[in-house]
Formats: C-alpha cells, sequence, structure tokens
C-alpha cells in the first residue's frame, strides 16, 4: 500500500474526501451569513432555522406520507418556503402592536421589501439602532416610518400580501423612492464647496473632475467641505 | 452526521468561516469554507487531537493579520 507521509493513502484521501463534504457544508451555511450580512450589516444566524426545518419537513414527509425520496426532496423547500412567506407577512401585523421594535425584527429575519432598497436599508438599520425608542428616533428623522408602522400594525395577511407583491413591485418599477427617503444629512454631504468662488456643486462621483461655469468654462478643482478633491 | 451536538458547533464553525473569509465577502465563504474543510480533514490525519481547535486558531492567527478577513474589505 503507497504511504504519504506514512500515512496510508486510503485513510488519507478518505479523510480529504470528509473534509470537502464538510468544507462544502460550511461553504453552504456561511454563504447565508455573509449575503446577509453584506446586505444589512447585521449578523443573523436565523437561515440555521430554516435550513433545520427543510431536514425536519424532509423527515416527516419521508415518515408519514408515503412519499419517497425525490418527491420529498422536491416538496421539503416548498413547504419551507410557504412558512417563510407566512413568517414574513404574519409576524409584522401580529406582534408589531404588541412591541414595536419587533418590526425591525420582522424584516432583518425575513428579508425585506422590494421598495426602495436603500431606503429599506435605511429604516433596518435605523430600527436596528433603536429598537423601540420610535419616539426619539422619529424627532431625529424625518423618514416616514411611524405611519407605515401603524399601517403594517393593522393590515392583514392578504393587505399585508397584496402590498409586497403588487405595490411595491409597482413601486420599485417606477425607480422613484430611493431617492426621496434619502437622509436629510445626505444631501448636504453630496454637496462640496468650490474653493475658488465659494459656491456649492453636486458632485458627480468620486474622483470626477468639475467644471466651473462661473469661470466661463474653466477647469477649476473644487474641494469638499472635509478636504476631498476631485 | 447527526450527532446532538453537530448543529450548534456547526454553527460557530461557520460563523468563524465567514469571519475568516471576510464579513459580508460570498467568494470568502465559499473559498473559505472548502478550505478549511479540508484543512480540518487533514488535521485529523495528521493530528487528530487538533482537528476541533485548528480553525479558531486560524481564525486568531487571520484576525491578527488581516482583521478585515482574508477577503473582506476594510471599511
Amino acid at each position: 500500500m503507497i504511504e504519504i507521509f506514512g500515512i496510508p493513502s486510503q485513510a488519507l484521501f478518505g479523510q480529504l474526501l470528509i473534509g470537502l463534504i464538510n468544507g462544502s457544508f460550511y461553504a453552504l451555511l456561511s454563504l447565508g451569513l455573509a449575503v446577509i450580512f453584506g446586505m444589512l450589516n447585521i449578523i443573523n444566524f436565523s437561515h440555521g432555522a430554516q435550513y433545520m426545518m427543510g431536514a425536519f419537513a424532509a423527515y416527516l414527509i419521508l415518515q408519514y406520507s408515503g412519499l419517497g425520496y425525490w418527491p420529498a426532496l422536491i416538496i421539503a423547500p416548498i413547504l419551507v418556503g410557504i412558512t417563510g412567506i407566512i413568517s414574513r407577512t404574519s409576524v409584522p401585523s401580529a406582534a408589531i402592536q404588541a412591541r414595536p421594535s419587533l418590526w425591525s425584527a420582522a424584516h432583518v429575519w425575513s428579508g425585506f421589501d422590494l421598495r426602495g432598497r436603500r431606503a429599506q436599508l435605511l429604516r433596518i438599520r435605523r430600527f436596528a439602532l433603536y429598537g423601540a425608542r420610535v419616539a426619539a428616533w422619529r424627532a431625529e428623522s424625518r423618514l416616514h416610518v411611524p405611519s407605515e408602522l401603524s399601517r403594517l400594525g393593522h393590515c392583514g395577511f392578504a393587505r399585508h400580501l397584496h402590498r409586497d407583491l403588487v405595490c411595491n413591485r409597482a413601486h420599485a418599477a417606477r425607480r422613484v423612492p430611493a431617492r426621496r427617503h434619502r437622509e436629510p444629512d445626505a444631501g448636504a454631504r453630496l454637496r462640496h464647496q468650490c474653493a475658488a468662488h465659494d459656491h456649492a456643486h453636486l458632485r458627480l462621483r468620486r474622483g470626477a473632475r468639475r467644471i466651473c461655469r462661473r469661470d466661463g468654462g474653466a477647469d477649476l478643482q473644487c474641494v469638499t467641505a472635509d478636504g476631498f478633491r476631485n | 452526521m447527526c450527532h446532538r451536538r453537530w448543529v450548534p458547533e456547526l454553527i460557530i464553525v461557520v460563523f468563524a468561516v465567514v469571519v475568516i473569509g471576510g464579513m459580508g465577502s460570498i467568494l470568502g465563504a465559499i473559498v473559505t469554507g472548502f478550505g478549511l474543510g479540508v484543512i480540518e480533514g487533514l488535521t485529523k490525519v495528521f493530528f487528530p487531537e487538533a482537528s476541533n481547535t485548528v480553525i479558531f486558531v486560524i481564525m486568531a492567527i487571520v484576525l491578527l493579520v488581516r482583521p478585515a478577513g482574508l477577503f473582506g474589505r476594510r471599511a
């Protein structure tokens, strides 16, 4: 038998195969964490619960329904998907009235709306920061989340589903809301000051050269408030 | 595979994988997941006692050298 570093090759390659199998598990599960953290900047372990529910659903189908392995493999993800939709739509309407801070938890738990993703991210971050202190948050920000909060709190399953699937999709197609929901300070940060003429320009993009039209189109360097040159 | 303690250990290891690969990095999660799986398997062959801790040792070393992870971006 061939030995590699004093280890039988069969044992070595067997452990390598097991390592690859474990590695694929690690990669699959860490993908969920990485995607959620990349989008929301929040560490969320709930996909582990969904993973567990998929395995449990497959086990139940195999054990009690009399269906075979392959039908169970198809039906189990569908069942878990339906569970996710129900949790996404029912948790806000049922629990927010009792505790408004659950709004963020529900959204982080089950994804976020189609409408204005940037605005949605801002809301989720705000709620993650402030939690139940909605009143303080309302005084500080001009986003209309409290009204949405009450709307979410009163709408039922069908209305909420309609809002998600129809209204928000149409809203996203028009590409309106991202600019409307931008933070008040964001507009100020986008402006920068022309050093030569002491007036504000809208910054095009980082690194772009700006032509100051007050000087007959001469190419001047403009400086942001924090010293950024472009 | 279906050991009762397997799932909590798996979640902890998966979090370590994400940290090593870089928080939020999809490529980092995939590459680091496969890499650490293979390293864990090889450690089981050559030094079985360290197979459970090797991932966390690697995580400590990576965080010392690159605090944002292997594929992560600095904030």
